[in-house]
């Protein structure tokens, strides 16, 4: 009985401990803060498409671009990859995307992404994550030198993933948000 | 002269005498008494300055406010009275001791400062150059160039894992919230990568050989 009267009193402070974690408020500038960090995180990875994407960045430098890519995002995510023509939209892991993506077959390759914004904004979820969604709007340009051009401009949704995280460093404790990437959406593609 | 009158005479030389001989013995007595008095007074004036000297004198060493000039001039004070005490001369031999360490520590300090003002001036043109290699980076013209650049820069860390901490937003109460942790040689990249530099230098931590250990950047 004691015992059993013990387990409840445990688990009622580890529920307790793990509402507060979960309830815990942020003032609206750190919430701000968060919020342009996870945009940022976006742009970071726009920047790094483009120089995996231009065929004059050394492949030394493109697979290093691609580690740090691939960091930015949730292990199992995907990211869909839409054409004009074809129907479907197929989805690759981060790393193949990538891959796919210096091996495409155009002498030159130019890929803006613009317009990039929340369309969710961040909510704090059960599990003490934040998520929200982030919307950009791709422009890909690939060209042959034999006059070839293909151009189509997608629209993509972002999944954003915010948590509380702690580490160890020099010896003290540093508490950060990990801001990761999960899912890309093909939302839709046109010219 | 008659006889009779040579019997006074002798009877008036007799008392002339006599009380000469008194007035003498008084004088030699009032004469005595007044050294005496005198020495006393001398003693006396000497035991007073004598307990005055040792009362400064251990004011002194109790002494935790005064500059140490302040009580280099006291201690001046003593030794200008001249006073040939053993108890005084042990506490001036004290005094000077104490003074001699108080001395030595404060141009230890004093040294200790000069260097610390070199150290803070030095890390401030540190931080400067460092800031001004990162625009570098990121400004390069090419990717050979800003990987010269990361090559140059990356000797001031004690190694290419020094991590790299970005504060995202901080309140009054200096609660810091921080990006994801990175490592300069990874922060160097990113420079190149992004062509920008995304935060300022907050805090440069260095370790015992003077190279830096820990980078704080601030958005």
């Amino acid at each position: 009985m004691i015992r059993f009267a013990s387990l409840l009193l445990v688990f009622c402070g580890l529920s307790l401990t793990s509402m507060q974690a979960q309830t815990e408020t942020i003032s609206p500038e750190r919430k701000k803060a968060i919020d342009s960090l996870a945009l940022e995180k976006v742009r970071d990875l726009s920047k790094y498409i483009s120089l995996v994407g231009n065929k004059s960045t050394p492949f030394s430098e493109a697979q290093r671009v691609i580690d740090r890519a691939v960091e930015l995002f949730t292990e199992d995510a995907q990211i869909g990859v839409s054409s004009l023509n074809r129907k479907e939209i197929r989805y690759f892991t981060v790393r193949r995307y990538f891959d796919h993506l210096m091996a495409l077959n155009y002498d030159k390759v130019t890929i803006e992404w613009y317009n990039i914004q929340y369309i969710s904004d961040l909510e704090l979820q059960p599990d003490g994550r934040y998520v929200g969604v982030i919307t950009i709007y791709q422009k890909f340009t690939g060209s042959s030198e034999e006059g070839l051009k293909y151009e189509d401009t997608t629209k993509k949704d972002i999944t954003i993933y915010v948590e509380r995280k702690q580490t160890q460093i020099g010896g003290k404790t540093i508490d950060f948000w990990d801001v990761l990437l999960g899912d890309i959406r093909v939302a839709h593609t046109g010219r | 002269m008659s006889t009779m009158h040579m019997k006074v005479f002798r009877k008036w030389s007799l008392f002339g005498i006599f009380a000469l001989g008194l007035l003498t013995v008084s004088l030699t007595q009032t004469g005595c008494s007044g050294k005496k008095k005198a020495e006393q007074a001398a003693a006396e004036d000497r035991a007073r300055q004598i307990e005055r000297a040792k009362q400064m004198l251990r004011e002194i060493l109790a002494d935790t406010n005064s500059s140490l000039e302040a009580k280099e001039a006291k201690l001046d004070q003593v030794r200008s009275m001249n006073l040939n005490d053993p108890e005084v001369i042990q506490l001036i031999a004290e005094v000077e001791a104490a003074l001699l360490n108080e001395r030595q520590a404060l141009e230890k300090q004093k040294e200790e400062e000069a260097k610390a003002a070199a150290e803070k001036e030095r890390r401030a043109k540190l931080k400067q150059d460092l800031e001004s290699r990162f625009s570098a980076i990121a400004m390069a013209s090419s990717i050979e160039e800003a990987n010269r650049q990361i090559e140059q820069t990356l000797p001031f860390f004690a190694s290419a894992q020094v991590p790299v901490l970005t504060i995202i937003a901080m309140n009054g109460e200096g609660l810091k919230d921080y990006d994801r942790p990175s490592t300069i040689r990874k922060f160097l990249d990113y420079l190149k990568d992004q062509k920008q530099v995304p935060a300022q230098i907050h805090q440069i931590r260095f370790n015992e050989a003077g190279k830096i250990s820990e980078l704080e950047l601030i958005k």
